[in-house]
C-alpha cells in the first residue's frame, strides 16, 4: 500500500525532526556512509585498481581529494570501492554470528534444562576465549581472503549474543502474557514467533548495531594482519597494510582509511547508543 | 457431588515443591478436593501462600500434581493427552489477575482477541474472525474504534475486558478467574465483577474464582471453598459458609473484612 508506506515515512522524517543536533549528525553519518559503500564503485572518480607511477604519492588537491598511494592510484576511489567490502562483509558476519546466537539461544530457551546447561557453558567458553586470536587462528587455517574472514569472525561472534538474547528470553518466558498464551492453546512455533521473540529483541537490534561499528574494525585489522583481504583489494585494513611504510613520508595513504574506520565504526557504535536510549524513553513513557 | 452435577472435579490432589539440596520440600498442597458445579460459581478463598493459586495452576494444566485427579467432563487433566488438552484448552479458559502484565504488549486489542480463534482454526475467514472479535469486544463493553490500540494505551479497566473477551472469544464453558479485580481500583472492581456475572448467565459459563478478598467471592459465588495451609478447612454454601464459620481460620478472614 503506496499510502501507508508514505505514512510511514512521513514519521519517520518527523522523529529525525524531532531530534537533537548529535542524533542527527551520527544518523546522517550512517545514512552517509551505507550510501556511500552500496554506490561506491558508480561515484568513485577513479579506477581503483589502475596504477600511474608518474603520479604515485600526490598529496590531496582537487584532482585527488585524498590524494594517490604508491602505485598512483586515487586513494579515494579505493575507500568508495573498498566500503562496499567493508561494510557489506561487517554486515554479513553480524548477521551470520546473529543467526548462530538467535538459534542457540532459542534452543537453549526452549530445549529444557539440560540442553540449556550444555549450551550456555558452551557460551561461558566462547565468551572465555578472545574472539580477535579464535578469528585470526581460523581465517589463517581456512587461507587468507575476505571469505575466510568473514567465516571466522562469523563463527567466533555468536556466544555475546546468545548469552544476550537468552537472558531477554528468560525474562520475557517469565511474563505472565506467557503462560497465558499456553493456556489459551497457543502452539510453541506461535508462541515463539509471536509472544517471546517480539518482546526480547529489542535489547539485540541495539547490540547488531553496535556490533556492526565493531565488527569493520575487527575485520580491518585482520586484513591488516594478512589473512582477510589481500592486497591490490581496497578493502580499508588492506589500504591500511600498505600505505604502513608510508606513514612519514605519505602521510594520507594511512590517514584517509584509517579515518575511514574509525568514522564508521563510531557512527555505528552511536546509533546503536541512540537505539538504547530511545528504547528506555519508549519503555518509560506514558504511552 | 457426582459427575452428572460437576463440570470439574478435583479429587485429592497434593503437591508439593523440592527444596534445594538438603532442605526438605514444601507441601502446597495436601489431598484438596474440591467441585465446580456445572453453570455454577465456586468460590475459593485463602491468603497468598495458602495454596489456592497452585491448585488453579494444576487445573490449567501448568503444574502437574504429583497425586490425586482432576477431572473436566470425564478427563483426568492429570492424565490427559496432547490431543485432549487441544480441546480442553478451547473450553477451559483463564482470566488473568493482572491486566497490565497478562496481556502481550506487542499485540493489538484485535490481535489479543483473535488469537483463540486463529490457534484454534475456529474461523478461517479474516472478515468473519473480524466480525467475531468486534462482537466479542463489543461482550464485554469495548469498542470497534480500539481494534488498533496496545494495551498499554488503555486503562487498567478497559485491558481487564480486554482479557476477558479474549478467554471468552473461543466459546469456553469454564472460566478460571485469578483474583480479576485485585489489581484494579475499587470504583472499577465493581463493574467488572457486574460484567463476569452478565456473561455467566449469558454464556452459560461455570466459574472457579480465585480470589483473597471474601466480600467478592460473597458477591459472585454460590459456594465457597477455604483454603489455608495448602488443605480446605472449610467449603460449603456461601450462606453457611459465611453465616456460620466453622474453622478459626474463616472466622479470621470474616473478621478481617468487617474491621475497617
Amino acid at each position: 500500500m503506496p499510502s501507508a508506506a508514505f505514512v510511514h515515512l512521513a514519521g519517520v522524517f518527523r522523529s529525525f525532526m524531532r531530534m537533537g543536533i548529535f542524533d542527527r549528525i551520527v544518523l546522517g553519518t550512517v545514512v552517509v556512509v551505507i550510501v556511500l559503500a552500496l554506490f561506491g564503485p558508480l561515484l568513485a572518480p577513479y579506477d581503483s585498481l589502475r596504477s600511474d607511477i608518474v603520479n604515485a604519492f600526490q598529496p590531496p588537491s582537487a584532482a585527488h581529494w585524498f590524494g594517490t598511494d604508491q602505485q598512483g592510484r586515487d586513494v579515494l576511489s579505493r575507500l568508495l570501492v573498498g566500503g562496499q567490502i567493508s561494510l557489506l562483509s561487517s554486515v554479513a558476519i553480524v548477521a551470520l554470528f546473529a543467526l548462530i546466537g538467535v538459534i542457540v539461544a532459542t534452543t537453549a530457551t526452549l530445549g529444557g534444562r539440560w540442553v540449556d546447561q550444555v549450551l550456555m557453558r558452551a557460551v561461558d567458553v566462547g565468551l572465555a576465549l578472545p574472539g580477535m586470536v579464535l578469528a585470526l587462528g581460523l581465517a589463517a587455517a581456512l587461507g587468507p581472503s575476505v571469505q575466510s574472514a568473514i567465516i571466522a569472525l562469523g563463527l567466533s561472534g555468536w556466544p555475546a549474543t546468545a548469552r544476550l538474547l537468552r537472558t531477554a528470553m528468560a525474562e520475557t518466558m517469565a511474563q505472565p502474557y506467557i503462560e497465558g498464551a499456553k493456556v489459551l492453546g497457543v502452539p510453541k512455533a506461535r508462541l515463539l514467533l509471536r509472544h517471546i521473540w517480539p518482546n526480547a529483541k529489542d535489547v539485540l537490534v541495539v547490540q547488531w548495531t553496535m556490533d556492526v561499528g565493531v565488527t569493520i574494525v575487527v575485520l580491518a585489522s585482520l586484513s591488516f594482519l594478512g589473512v582477510g583481504a589481500q592486497p591490490p583489494t581496497p578493502e580499508w585494513g588492506a589500504m591500511l597494510t600498505e600505505a604502513s611504510g608510508q606513514i612519514g613520508t605519505a602521510w594520507w595513504t594511512f590517514a584517509a582509511p584509517a579515518a575511514t574506520i574509525t568514522v564508521t565504526a563510531f557512527a555505528f557504535g552511536l546509533l546503536g547508543e541512540m537505539l538504547q536510549m530511545r528504547d528506555g524513553q519508549v519503555e518509560e513513557g506514558p504511552l | 457431588m457426582n459427575s452428572e452435577e460437576a463440570l470439574l472435579r478435583v479429587v485429592e490432589v497434593s503437591k508439593s515443591f523440592r527444596g534445594q539440596g538438603r532442605r526438605g520440600g514444601v507441601t502446597v498442597l495436601d489431598r484438596v478436593s474440591m467441585d465446580v458445579r456445572r453453570g455454577g460459581a465456586q468460590g475459593l478463598v485463602g491468603e497468598s501462600g495458602s495454596g489456592k493459586t497452585t491448585l488453579l495452576r494444576c487445573v490449567l494444566g501448568l503444574v502437574r500434581p504429583e497425586m490425586g485427579q482432576i477431572f473436566y467432563e470425564d478427563i483426568d487433566l492429570v492424565r490427559a493427552t496432547s490431543a485432549a488438552w487441544r480441546k480442553i484448552r478451547r473450553e477451559v479458559q483463564l482470566v488473568p489477575q493482572d491486566p497490565y502484565a497478562s496481556l502481550n504488549p506487542r499485540m493489538t486489542v484485535g490481535e489479543l482477541v483473535e488469537e483463540g480463534l486463529i490457534v484454534h482454526q475456529m474461523e478461517p475467514s479474516r472478515q468473519r474472525r473480524r466480525e467475531r472479535v468486534v462482537e466479542t469486544l463489543g461482550r464485554v463493553g469495548i469498542g470497534a474504534d480500539n481494534l488498533n490500540k496496545y494495551p498499554r494505551a488503555m486503562s487498567g479497566g478497559q485491558r481487564q475486558r480486554v482479557a476477558i473477551a479474549r478467554a471468552l472469544v473461543t466459546g469456553p464453558r469454564l472460566l478460571v478467574c485469578d483474583e480479576p479485580v485485585s489489581a484494579l481500583d475499587v470504583s472499577i472492581q465493581a463493574q467488572v465483577l457486574n460484567l463476569l456475572q452478565d456473561l455467566k448467565a449469558a454464556f452459560d459459563l461455570s466459574l472457579l474464582f480465585i480470589s483473597h478478598d471474601l466480600a467478592v467471592v460473597n458477591y459472585l459465588c454460590e459456594e465457597v471453598a477455604v483454603m489455608s495451609k495448602g488443605r480446605i478447612v472449610e467449603a460449603g454454601s456461601r450462606e453457611a459458609v459465611f453465616a456460620h464459620p466453622r474453622h478459626v481460620y474463616t472466622r479470621e478472614l470474616i473478621a478481617a473484612v468487617r474491621s475497617p
